[in-house]
């Protein structure tokens, strides 16, 4: 007798067994998940640890497979381009742009400095963390080229840029790049957006382009560059988002 | 005669109970996503509104477009937007805007579930032949129309299968779709998970927004599923259910019925407590295929992943009469 047939008795007793464990994976569940919710715990910035790990999770599986310098972001007609929205969360910071310098791991940098440097221009589709996305057209110099003329720390693994204004400290961002990702040859450092100067709403005077990372990462008005060896702090990720946010 | 037989295998019953709380997971985390901005929803509803109005937007597009400010489930269901007035009461509420950190949180965790899931799925059908009960057949677009059209007069019990087959043919075009479904799903993902480095992936959606738009449009198609696929398990009745839960049902077979091939005629099972020996019956050849016909003809799961119950009868075999 194969044991594909069963008695209608043993069917009862099958079913009995069966509806416990039924009722066990169900109640299991939602006390697991309900549990879940109230205890596990927070890495302190609002999501639970094993969220973060799993985040740092995908951070090595998209490093070590996806990621390429080679692997360019689509670029797009120069007709395409739009002029994305202003999403400032807060005000909207207006700087007396004569007196804005970058401070470059200590060095102090007017923007023609900057525009010193070979100028590129590339035709790319910003995407914000919350679903929308825009194809903007960006000039400015590489990332890569800026590093080349003013070379970086040996060791440096992380970038951080931050964005403090004088009289907008209500509204400092600051944002954490791997190197690799900094280091992409579209990752660019704008002056212009769509053949004019930037305006205060898009990050004037100098503002970071990175088209393989969300919108969050595309940091405005950046007043400062530091070369790390330590992962540096990033705005979202201190409230809760991925910390590496690659695409 | 009535027979209790086997009908799912132990693992498609685990494929199927665990992807029902993950893909749960998986709409709901999406959907906080989805909440973390109305330009998407709005956008879309433009974009229908300009084809049908001469390339006019709509000035006042549906508030339902809206990210909620908060769902009511107590004392009343209701959904409150921006502006609408909330009166002063006692209230169970659930928030559902300004999740976005934690709905990526478990979208992209639950995503290897989801996909480990789906894959381990696939894989057992192709290995154990489960897939010929499953994938549609020549005839099967014709006889499902007709099976659809049956099953439209909701006032009727469902038929069964054609004896001897799992699945009818609605059935299969049905199951076979889910598992497409999933495999879109998780190519769309992918492709707006990673729009810069893997391109590629979106260029048949259209693009980025494209691909977006296909992974929402699958999910509506998932719901859709999952609602007609219970009302039908409803209908079905018990026994169909049962056997998503222990494997077997109960089946009426004519023991004269082999001539058309569906199920070879066994004697009756004696209860493992009765008195009586079994007959004794020739044991099968090695091979136990019973003829060409007899892969897509076998029902009751010779390919089937448990393990033989102690106990029950292991040193007895059945002949396969072709």
């Amino acid at each position: 007798m194969n044991e594909q047939e069963l008695s209608e008795k043993e069917l009862k007793r099958l079913s009995r067994r069966s509806l416990l464990w039924s009722g066990a994976y169900i109640a299991g569940g939602l006390v697991g998940l309900s549990a879940f919710n109230k205890r596990a715990s927070d890495d302190g910035t609002g999501i639970k640890k094993v969220f973060r790990s799993a985040h740092l999770l995908n951070e090595q599986v998209a490093r070590t497979i996806f990621f390429s310098p080679a692997r360019l972001a689509p670029e797009f007609p120069r007709a395409q381009a739009v002029t994305p929205r202003n999403n400032y969360n807060g005000a909207t910071p207006e700087i007396d742009l004569a007196a804005w310098r970058l401070d470059l791991a200590g060095r102090s940098l007017t923007i023609e400095d900057l525009k010193q440097l070979p100028e590129v221009s590339q035709t790319t589709e910003l995407k914000c963390v919350e679903g929308w996305s825009a194809v903007v057209n960006w000039s400015g110099v590489r990332f890569v080229d800026l590093v080349k003329n003013y070379p970086m720390p040996e060791g440096t693994r992380f970038v951080s840029l931050r964005s403090e204004p004088v009289g907008f400290e209500d509204d400092w961002y600051y944002v954490g790049l791997d190197i690799e990702s900094a280091l992409h040859p579209q990752t660019l450092l704008a002056w212009s957006m769509n053949g004019e100067a930037l305006t205060s709403a898009h990050g004037a005077p100098l503002r970071l382009v990175i088209p393989h990372k969300y919108g969050i990462k595309n940091i405005k008005l950046i007043t400062q560059i530091t070369f790390e060896s330590m992962r540096p702090a990033d705005y979202w990720a201190d409230r809760g988002y991925d910390w590496y946010a690659g695409l | 005669m009535l027979r209790v037989v086997k009908k799912h295998p132990l693992a498609i019953r685990w494929f199927h109970w665990l992807n029902f709380p993950i893909l749960a997971l998986m709409i709901w985390s999406g959907t906080l996503i989805l909440w973390a901005n109305d330009a998407y929803a709005t956008e879309l509803y433009q974009v229908g509104y300009r084809m049908t109005h001469g390339g006019t937007e709509s000035e006042t597009p549906p508030k339902w477009l809206k990210v909620p400010n908060q769902i009511v489930v107590a004392p009343v269901f209701r959904v409150v937007y921006a502006g609408d007035p909330v009166p002063e009461e006692p209230r169970t509420e659930v928030l559902v805007g300004y999740r976005l950190g934690e709905g990526m949180a478990w979208h992209f965790a639950l995503a290897w579930l989801f996909t480990l899931n789906g894959l381990g799925y696939v894989l057992f059908l192709a290995l154990s032949g489960q897939w010929r009960h499953l994938l549609p057949r020549k005839e099967s677009l014709r006889e499902a129309i007709k099976v659809a059209i049956k099953d439209l007069a909701f006032w009727r019990r469902l038929e069964a299968a054609p004896e001897g087959l799992k699945y009818n043919d609605a059935q299969r075009i049905a199951y076979s779709a889910v598992v497409v479904l999933g495999a879109l799903m998780l190519v769309t993902g992918l492709a707006i998970y990673k729009p810069a480095q893997v391109a590629w992936l979106a260029t048949p959606f259209g693009g980025y927004q494209g691909a977006r738009l296909v992974h929402f449009v699958v999910t509506c198609l998932f719901v859709v599923f999952f609602l007609v696929h219970v009302s039908q398990v409803v209908r079905a009745g018990w026994n169909n259910f049962r056997a998503m839960l222990t494997g077997f049902e109960v089946k009426a077979i004519s023991p004269a019925h082999s001539p058309s091939g569906h199920l070879p005629a066994t004697p009756l099972r004696r209860d493992p407590g009765d008195p009586l020996p079994l007959p004794l019956v020739p044991r099968a050849e090695e091979d136990d295929k019973t003829g060409p016909l007899s892969a897509s003809l076998r029902v009751s799961g010779e390919e089937d992943s448990e393990p033989r119950r102690a106990g029950d009868g292991k040193e007895e075999k059945e002949e396969d009469v072709s």
